[in-house]
């Protein structure tokens, strides 16, 4: 129970938690544009991480130059997803836009096999190796770029969508789209932003991410399921809510880790998850939505 | 066609035997049958995902895990404590449905996404159980030396033997999940997914069907996960009942369509086949069978089985397979029994309980506050037997959220609701149902994709009592009560003029029509008290007329009605009593001129209406 | 409507192309070997050094003119890294490719899977599988060729005991069947041979952070771990995040700690840890000669986890060349296999099938595994 082991858990779950955080984000956008749950989020993660890699060890790119690359590249792809995944099924209920995206999930999977083979890679680090120690406290430096980059993402986003032209239209949208529409916003493009921009921060939590875990076919898959329940612990469509609840999560799963057990560590999440849907199913930050009799 | 369908079906089980006990002579390699065997095991656990998904509309992903359960619970009995293969085989079944509740419990609340992440969690933490409670299930090392089961001294070790009990297992399992959709539990089942606030008012408790739903649904991957674990390698490990296998799971029931028991059984062979068949594109078949599911949800949403009830054949086939039952010939019957003018009569059992003159519902101090806004803020009212009484008042006055307390659909903060004697106050919906009480909504909610016979049906839910099993099984009681409630709902079609439209998509109505079937759908419950929102909302100047016609016809039948309305003349026509509200308080009530001349309802809307809007 | 139909069409008919193109042609003239690997799913990675190793045993075989005259046919069938995958792919190679002998998987759990099935072909079949119980199910037909989980663990209490000189030991393991298996086995000889078990502390494959882990074993007041992580990615992060936090102790790592990809991944973290290797890197001239021999063909180093299907290769081919084409003599032509140098070490085939006793503790240089020391336990 001593100090020094609880802070550098703390210290590691805040880390953990900006990571599950920051791939929320990318979550949070896309249902509340379009009422649609990616399975596919954690590749957005993965897919930017190899095109990364791919761009050092082929190219041996500079780093400014590859983020931007990188972006540029997600971006397309991301308006590429929505073209072939949900475009087609905008009109229909959520179990085919369910189980279109989690193909989509599979086929990038194999496909990131395929192109670029099936061993883990190592993405060069911006940042040095050793831990700093604060107070006792090691820190990875690559963590602290994470979560420096989670805080200036958040700030940005709170000014872009309340304080710009585009980011209220892109909210207009959201919350309706046939007004949105009758107001002579283009919805479909505003959608195709949107995805886009979950897609550029699939690819900053990518190219954050992969020095720490290495970039493999799996390394989004799990990522995504606790991004997604960090989403519901801090409610559902609340942007600085899906922040939180990674947070929280992220805490509670490695002290439970220590104290309970370390076997059981992925099931914490979950049973928060169901926790919560049962205590309070709008999340923390949510709000309550009933159905109109 | 000349020939009979009654002749033909017997003819085609004994095709369907033959076709079984020949089957392992014509696919000789053990290859194929391994697979063969496999796929069977795959389909009884789609069939029940169909179950819980396809007719109760409740996404599970955790069907892998409930496969795990089965095949560990007859492992674990059949090599720790020697138990026979058959006895492990039941408590595979009944130990996966059981959990199939624990799901279900604390899931009820939850649709859509949020079912489907808490059932993804149920499933990854089972698994992890599954791996980390070595002392029971051998941790990752799993179990081996699972034995085949034994017919007296015969074992069933090859593959070939075993196909015979997959094969038959696969016959029952989906012959009573196909008994059980066009049965009274099925059509539970699908009135909850297609409405499950609907479901509830007509009597449907949501919540004991859900978790059967859930149940059933674990229970069948469990008999499933037994049938893998006694096959082939004789031996299972935790890696294979993963997420990623639910999610193969479901890809199988929805490729074959969802809500078909043969299409999950297509979904499951041709998924389970793929790959194999895939195996000349080597690294990259799992990419293009990825690729696969995603076209197939855009070209193919209904799955193979909407694809082959579309062709003209199935439906010749559907016609003449149908033809000489017993209900195509009572539809028939009802059908030519001519145009005349609609009988004045409509079946209804007279409603036993103190046959008082007075008030049938009584309503006292009753409020609903949402936060610290009071929509209902202590209202008094009564309903006397036999009168059609208006609820009205400006939009925003409480009206709605009246009907929604008395139906159950709200808990009222205060106050007290008492129908005909019976307290129920914040009782749920389907319980004040078997009370007497039946209601249609301000938006029409109807059972869309059934048929319009099927929605009058499902009003009969709560005077019906065919549970789980006589649905299956259907005993001569379970037959005479279908013949009755069917006689009836054809009745109650008839009464409010939808004659001829008894098999057509509730959904496919004109939206008159769909008020009127949505009307029908109440008066099957028996209620004393019906509960109407907005009845005349979109009809027109015909619709509406009729409308009032049937509304007197009812109430000369002996049912109250109270509505709530904004149509001026409808509710000046057509009430003996008027209550109005506005901001949760009632404000005045009376008779229809007593309200007219009454100088604050006219403020309330600022100039009432006078003749039709 | 029309669309759907054509797509189904279309589906159906590469089904039947493809049913139809499966059927192989026989080629009397080529002796054909069955190969299981995963070539897709979660064990791909493994799987595409496998194919390197046993493809480059094929191209010297062939190239020295065969076996009796004749050239050997390799015939790979992807086990989708999934036990019924693995047993599907066993079927297929027997029945459909018309597999003479095979070289099977290295996951224990897949060859549990596929055991009884070899049984009843009784085909002879070599693995990699380390799990002690595969060679001990009564199984005539199984041949291993990598030294079993006990040797390996036998090997890292003694050098723990007798030259690290430490007594309290702290195991982080992977809860799968070889994390769990190899810890429950270090438990056992913690106990037997004096040495104190201060923590036991899991974690499930593909986890990404440790830290609770790692300082619930310091506050234990573990001396050394020892490091049970089968994925490369994973004894890669915590080699990290161990060194991350001060190197509070000692690490010896199972071999999957000084597989190629995960030094690779681990870079200076690995620097100077020490494993347990399940074969003796540079000792032999066989083994140099393969290292040699990879790099010409590949252009990159070798990994010392998928040498076993080299060495499996060649192993049978050597049991055809002596006795000719039946199988059940193939199978006592193995058993009599005794002294045959191998890229992983010298193999002797006890009685009921293991052919690889010792293993060796290696520390990594500059990336590379150098041998310390080498531990023979003979023949079980």
């Amino acid at each position: 129970m001593d100090l020094s082991t609880n802070l550098q858990m703390l210290t590691t779950g805040l880390a953990m938690g900006s990571i599950y955080g920051l791939v929320a984000l990318g979550f949070v956008l896309i249902f509340n544009a379009v009422n649609v749950v990616n399975f596919a989020q954690g590749e957005f993660v993965m897919v930017p991480a190899f095109v990364a890699v791919w761009l050092m060890e082929v190219f041996h790119v500079p780093y400014p130059l590859l983020y931007l690359i990188t972006v540029v590249f997600m971006g397309a792809f991301g308006i590429a997803f929505q073209r072939i995944a949900y475009y087609p099924l905008r009109n229909r209920t959520f179990l085919p836009v369910v189980i279109s995206t989690i193909g989509v999930s599979i086929f990038l999977k194999n496909g990131a096999q395929i192109v670029f083979g099936a061993e883990p890679k190592l993405m060069q680090r911006p940042t040095p190796p050793d831990a700093l120690n604060v107070f006792g406290v090691f820190i990875d430096p690559q963590f602290i770029v994470i979560i420096l980059c989670t805080l200036a993402l958040l700030v940005f986003q709170h000014f872009f969508f309340e304080k710009t032209k585009l980011g209220k239209m892109m909210q207009a949208t959201a919350q309706d789209k046939e007004m949105a529409r009758l107001l002579g916003i283009r919805v479909a493009k505003m959608i195709a932003i949107t995805f886009a921009y979950s897609s550029i921060l699939g690819a900053a939590a990518g190219i954050l991410v992969g020095p720490i875990f290495y970039v493999a076919k799996e390394m989004g898959g799990m990522l995504g399921l606790k991004a997604f329940c960090s989403t519901i612990v801090g409610g559902f469509g609340n942007v600085p809510g899906a922040i939180l609840g990674g947070l929280f999560l992220g805490v509670v799963e490695v002290f439970a880790a220590y104290y309970i057990s370390s076997a059981y560590r992925d099931g914490f999440a979950f049973i928060i998850l169901i926790l919560v849907l049962l205590v309070r199913p709008q999340g923390f930050f949510g709000e309550k939505i009933a159905e109109k009799a | 066609m000349c020939m009979n369908p009654r002749r033909v079906k017997p003819l085609l089980f004994v095709v369907l035997a033959l076709g079984v006990l020949v089957f392992p002579k014509v696919v000789s390699s053990s290859y194929w049958m391994n697979l063969t065997n496999l796929a069977i095991s795959f389909s009884i656990a789609c069939l029940g995902l169909n179950i819980v998904l396809g007719y109760a509309g409740q996404l599970s992903l955790a069907q892998a895990a409930f496969w795990g359960v089965g095949a560990y619970t007859s492992a674990i009995l059949t090599t720790r404590l020697g138990m026979p293969v058959w006895t492990g085989m039941i408590a595979a079944f009944f130990v996966a449905a059981f959990f199939g509740v624990v799901l279900g419990i604390p899931t009820l609340k939850l649709s859509g996404h949020y079912l489907a992440m808490a059932t993804i969690g149920f499933g990854i933490i089972l698994q992890l159980i599954l791996i980390n409670a070595i002392w029971l299930t051998g941790g990752s090392d799993g179990i081996t030396k699972i034995p085949s089961p034994w017919i007296g001294s015969l074992e069933l070790k090859d593959p070939n033997a075993f196909f015979y009990v997959a094969a038959v297992s696969l016959l029952l399992f989906t012959w009573a999940a196909i008994r059980l959709k066009g049965s009274r539990v099925g059509r539970a089942f699908m009135a909850i997914r297609e409405n499950e606030m609907a479901a509830e008012t007509t009597g449907v408790d949501s919540t004991y069907y859900k978790i059967m739903a859930f149940a059933l649904s674990a229970g069948y991957a469990g008999f499933g996960g037994w049938l893998f674990a006694h096959s082939a390698s004789h031996y299972i490990s935790p890696d294979t009942f993963s997420f990623e296998q639910s999610v193969m799971l479901l890809a199988m029931a929805v490729l074959g369509g969802n809500g078909s028991a043969m299409g999950a059984i297509v979904g499951a062979v041709l998924l389970t086949l793929l790959p194999e068949v895939l195996r000349f594109l080597k690294d990259s078949y799992m990419m293009v069978y990825a690729a696969g599911i995603v076209l197939v949800m855009i070209f193919m949403p209904g799955g193979i089985a909407s694809l082959v009830k579309a062709l003209k054949v199935s439906h010749r086939l559907a016609e003449w397979w149908n033809a000489g039952s017993a209900v195509t010939q009572e539809i028939a019957g009802v059908a030519s029994a001519g145009n005349g003018s609609g009988p004045s009569k409509f079946p209804a059992t007279v409603a036993d309980g103190p046959r008082s003159n007075g008030a049938l519902l009584t309503v006292k101090g009753l409020a609903k506050h949402f936060g610290g806004l009071r929509a209902v803020d202590g209202v008094d009212m009564e309903v006397r037997r036999g009168e059609i009484q208006a609820l009205i008042g400006p939009n925003g006055s409480g009206k709605t959220t009246i009907l929604n307390m008395l139906s159950g659909l709200y808990v009222p903060t205060a106050g007290e609701i008492v129908l005909d004697g019976v307290m129920v106050t914040g009782q749920k919906p389907h319980v004040i149902t078997t009370h007497g009480l039946a209601r249609t909504f301000q938006n029409i909610r109807l059972f869309g994709e059934l048929s319009v016979l099927d929605n009058v049906f499902i009003g009969q839910h709560c005077h019906s009592r065919a549970g789980l099993v006589p649905s299956v099984f259907r005993p001569p009681s379970q037959q005479a009560e279908e013949t009755r409630m069917r006689k009836k709902a054809l009745e109650l079609l008839k009464f409010v003029g939808l004659r001829g439209k008894e098999l057509a998509q509730a959904k496919s109505l004109p939206y008159g029509q769909q008020r009127l079937l949505e009307l029908a759908r109440a008066l099957a419950s028996d209620p004393k008290l019906l509960l109407l929102d907005e009845p005349a909302a979109g009809l027109n100047a015909n619709e509406t007329e009729a409308l009032v016609e049937l509304l007197f016809q009812i109430r000369d039948q002996g049912v109250t009605i109270l509505l709530v309305e904004h149509d001026m003349s409808l509710v000046m026509n057509v009430s003996d009593h008027i209550t109005v509200l506005n901001f949760g308080r009632k404000i005045a009530e009376g008779s229809a001129e007593a309200i007219e001349g009454n100088q604050e309802v006219i403020n309330a809307y600022l100039g009432a209406e006078v003749g039709n809007a | 409507m029309n669309m759907e139909r054509n797509f189904l069409v279309a589906l159906l008919s590469i089904m039947v192309l493809a049913v139809v193109g499966s059927a192989s042609l026989a080629d009397a003239q080529d002796i054909r070997i069955g190969f299981t690997p995963p070539v897709t799913g979660a064990s791909a990675a493994e799987g595409s050094f496998q194919i390197k190793a046993i493809k480059l045993a094929l191209k010297e075989i062939n190239a020295a003119g065969g076996v009796n005259g004749k050239k050997i046919d390799l015939r790979m069938v992807d086990n989708q890294s999934t036990n019924p995958g693995a047993l599907a792919a066993l079927q297929k190679a027997v029945e459909q490719e018309k597999a003479l002998v095979l070289v099977g998987s290295v996951k224990s759990t897949q060859i549990l899977a596929m055991s009884d099935t070899i049984k009843n072909y009784g085909i002879p079949t070599i693995v990699g599988g380390t799990n002690v119980t595969l060679t001990r199910q009564g199984n005539p037909w199984l041949f291993r060729v990598r030294p079993d989980d006990s040797i390996a663990a036998l090997a890292m209490i003694k050098y723990i005991k007798e030259d690290a000189k430490l007594t309290k030991v702290g195991i982080l393991h992977d809860t799968d069947a070889f994390g769990a298996g190899g810890a429950d086995l270090v438990e056992k000889y913690t106990k037997e041979n004096g040495l104190t078990l201060v923590k036991r502390e899991k974690f499930t494959t593909k986890d990404k952070d440790y830290t609770a882990q790692l300082l619930s074993l310091k506050n234990a007041g573990a001396q050394v771990m020892v490091v049970y992580a089968p994925n490369p990615e994973d004894a890669a992060v915590i080699m990290r995040q161990y060194r991350q936090l001060g190197s509070p102790y000692k690490y010896l790592g199972s071999p999957s700690s000084q597989h190629k990809d995960a030094i690779n991944l681990a870079r200076e973290a690995s620097e100077g840890l020490l494993a347990v290797a399940d074969f003796v890197p540079g000792a032999t001239e066989a083994n140099r000669k393969y290292a040699e021999d990879y790099k010409k063909e590949y252009n990159e180093e070798y990994d010392g986890l998928s040498i076993w299907t080299y060495d499996g290769l060649k192993i049978l081919a050597n049991a055809i060349k002596k006795v000719g084409e039946d199988r059940a003599k193939i199978r006592d032509a193995i058993l009599a296999t005794q002294g045959y140098k191998g890229g992983l070490g010298t193999f002797s085939f006890s009685p009921n099938g293991d052919g690889l006793h010792e293993v060796s503790v290696v520390q990594i240089e500059k990336g590379n595994p150098k041998l310390l020391k080498i531990v023979n336990v003979g023949s079980k």
